[in-house]
């Protein structure tokens, strides 16, 4: 099936040296590209948007897409706050509404966190929380900051957590060593890295340690793509941010590849994440919105 | 939004200000003595009844100080994070920030969208403006957001209209080369950093063999957060990067208050239509004047937000004598570190920065770790980490200078191993001294 480009998204990318080559073409006909590829052209070019800005659209910040990435990513003002009403989307599957408190123990610099408020990213109006009335706060993304995570919970009570993969295991340990009941001061635990998807196991793991159930939120910080997963274990792309395909073959080995809708700064098309994931045509059980993607 | 001020408050006449701070002081009080169930608990226990505030010595005399315990006190034994100076009114909590924890305890502040558009906005909004920070300009910053300031600069930056560069991960040093390829490849204007970070950058571009000039060509200014910063530091890192001017940034999340250091560089601007900052004998609670250190008090004079009335954040703090150069009007204080990691003498306080400012004007021994405390019979002890290359003769200049700059006798030992926190602050006292 040949589909075409959104037209917005079309005009910005025709005007980036990476997608430019490209304009007028279908989304299929435009080569995958991947994080491998991107270093490999911030190097090349000396350019630490690997030919992905452009030029005409005024940023309102630039994000370093992840922790030792030569790579970054300019945000319009309409990018920033299109990103936090993707991470909304994604909050929603966990059933975050008006008045939950929500714990973030990830660093302020993560996608995961930085869309969660207006005051954490620059020309935002209205963060994932926001949008939904909730109330975020931050614990910084160190594993020196467990003990100040099970503090939030002592005395917050956060409805949800959010916790960086990275600090996942010293969490569950730290809570074990002070005794400490999670699921007595959360009723969510939602664990994400960037561009992996945690192992059903490990899940089951925590939750079991925790007393709480655990789920994964799907990311990638080169794509800020964001999704949530259901209590069904599936994830949810909301379609109107992101357009998603299963690359098989020996260029995609069954991952992930998103197309972000919203970004007209640093346009993002078909950028293979390092996400192992089927695309399920069917729908989702539970019922929730969203093009369904299973990574296990 | 123009010129060298941000807005016309700056620069208002002292009567204005005398006279706004007092009436808004006095709403703080109505409004915490009639609402706030921890001031009305307070107020009570120190027999504290609502009047208007007519001077400084009648509000320091009457109204009772509260201190970080107390507020730990609060929520250990309500089991909550909200305990009662949530002066939210009629908006909404939007987000709840942390303090940094010096007691080993974190409390919680809960903040509106009314304070993050106006009073703790407008405060922090100045200050950027005061370090120079200006529209269509570059900034590179992070926003470790639990903490108050991180999100009053995000807010900050967006209202006066700067490009925000967000390296990856937070103010720790095992970040440090994400600031480094940020400020590399992206070449801001301004750069809003900590100075164990600040510090750390210039060690790795030694470590990398680049000229720290090059790196950070294209940069005109630095400001710098979470500790004073000496002179040959300040002198160093003007000298290694070639920037036009380095500024210092003060405040405190305990507290939820901080100013930023004019071209005068004599010490941070607090603006008196929003906080109201006294300066108090940590022994006595007796108020200082001008150019007396103490313990600094901090008021908080505007309401949407957890409020602070006369709280001790135990910060080492003097209010400047004279006016400042820049023109603006309202107070400037400078601040030396923390009260717990400073020598309480009878007649003076000596604190890290003192310590701090002698030890780096040793070259080899600028920004290395040391612990301070007071020494038995009189006097301060220095241990100067083991890190810190140092041999007998260097140690006997140094000891010689701390004799001599700080005039009380000194106890300095070398090649002691220390503990770096997490920010790669390396200059606390020690607690047990």
């Amino acid at each position: 099936m040949r589909r075409k480009l959104p037209a917005r998204l079309a005009q910005h990318a025709a005007r980036t040296p990476l997608y430019g080559p490209h304009a007028g073409a279908t989304l299929d006909a435009i080569p995958y590209v991947d994080l491998h590829d991107l270093i490999a052209r911030t190097e090349a070019d000396a350019d630490p948007f690997a030919g992905r800005r452009d030029p005409s659209s005024a940023s309102v910040c630039v994000l370093q897409a992840g922790d030792r990435l030569p790579l970054y990513l300019a945000l319009a003002r309409g990018d920033v706050a299109a990103a936090a009403r993707a991470l909304a989307s994604a909050w929603r599957l966990y059933g975050i509404g008006r008045g939950d408190h929500v714990l973030i123990y990830d660093y302020g610099t993560s996608p995961a966190t930085l869309f969660a408020s207006w005051s954490y990213v620059p020309g935002l109006r209205a963060g994932a929380a926001d949008l939904l009335g909730a109330i975020p706060i931050c614990n910084d993304g160190l594993a020196e900051f467990a003990p100040r995570a099970l503090h939030v919970l002592r005395y917050l009570r956060p409805q949800a957590v959010f916790v960086g993969a990275e600090v996942m295991p010293v969490f569950v340990r730290r809570a074990a060593e002070e005794q400490f009941d999670v699921g007595a001061h959360t009723r969510l635990i939602i664990v994400s890295a960037d561009e992996e998807s945690a192992r059903p196991e490990d899940l089951a793991g925590w939750s079991t340690a925790l007393g709480v159930p655990v789920r994964s939120m799907l990311r990638s910080g080169p794509a800020l793509f964001f999704a949530g997963q259901c209590e069904a274990g599936v994830f949810h792309v909301d379609p109107a941010c992101y357009a998603v395909e299963g690359v098989s073959g020996d260029r995609g080995g069954g991952r992930l590849c998103v197309t972000n809708l919203f970004l007209t700064a640093t346009p993002v098309i078909r950028h293979l994440t390092d996400i192992v994931a089927t695309i399920d045509a069917s729908l989702c059980a539970c019922g929730a919105p969203g093009v369904a993607v299973r990574t296990s | 939004m123009s010129g060298e001020y941000y807005d016309a408050a700056e620069t208002m006449p002292r009567e204005r200000i005398d006279a706004l701070r007092w009436r808004r002081l006095s709403r703080v009080l109505r409004y915490a003595g009639e609402t706030l169930p921890f001031y009305q608990r307070a107020f009570a226990a120190a027999g504290y009844r609502f009047a208007p505030v007519r001077s400084a010595e009648e509000f320091a005399a009457r109204v009772p100080r509260v201190r970080k315990s107390d507020i730990i006190a609060a929520i250990r034994e309500g089991g909550a994070a909200a305990v009662g100076i949530e002066a939210l009114g009629a908006h909404v909590a939007t987000n709840v920030v942390m303090t940094s924890g010096t007691h080993g305890f974190n409390t919680f502040a809960f903040l509106t969208r009314s304070d993050l558009r106006g009073g703790n906005f407008r405060n922090a909004v100045r200050e950027l403006w005061m370090v120079g920070v200006r529209p269509g300009m570059r900034v590179l910053t992070l926003s470790p957001a639990w903490h108050v300031l991180a999100l009053l600069d995000t807010r900050a930056i967006t209202a006066i209209g700067a490009e925000a560069v967000l390296p990856w991960g937070t103010l720790a040093p095992r970040f440090v080369p994400n600031f480094i390829d940020a400020v590399r490849s992206l070449r801001p204007q301004h750069v809003l950093v900590t100075a164990p970070v600040l510090r750390g950058m210039l060690e790795e571009c030694e470590r990398l063999g680049v000229r720290a000039r090059d790196v950070f060509r294209g940069v005109r200014y630095i400001a710098c957060a979470g500790e004073s910063l000496s002179p040959a530091f300040r002198a160093r890192v003007v000298a290694e990067t070639g920037i036009e001017e380095l500024f210092e940034r003060g405040g405190s999340s305990d507290g939820m208050f901080g100013g930023g250091e004019c071209w005068a560089h004599r010490g941070h601007h607090v603006f008196e239509d929003l906080h109201y900052v006294e300066v108090v004998d940590p022994r006595t609670g007796e108020l200082l004047p001008p150019g007396r250190r103490g313990s600094a008090v901090v008021t908080n004079l505007t309401l949407g937000r957890s409020v602070y009335v006369r709280f001790e954040p135990e910060d080492v703090a003097e209010i400047r004598e004279g006016d400042c150069a820049c023109g603006r009007t309202h107070p400037v204080v400078e601040l030396y570190g923390r009260l717990s990691d400073s020598v309480v003498l009878p007649d003076r306080i000596i604190a890290p920065f003192d310590v701090r400012c002698v030890v780096d004007e040793f070259p080899p021994l600028l920004g290395q770790p040391f612990e301070m405390g007071p020494l038995e019979g009189g006097g301060v002890r220095v241990r100067l980490s083991a890190a810190a290359p140092a041999d007998d003769a260097l140690l006997e200049r140094l000891d010689r200078a701390l004799r001599e700059s700080l005039a009380v006798p000194v106890a300095l030992t070398a090649g002691e191993h220390m503990v770096v926190g997490w920010k790669g602050q390396t200059m606390r006292g020690r607690r047990d001294g």
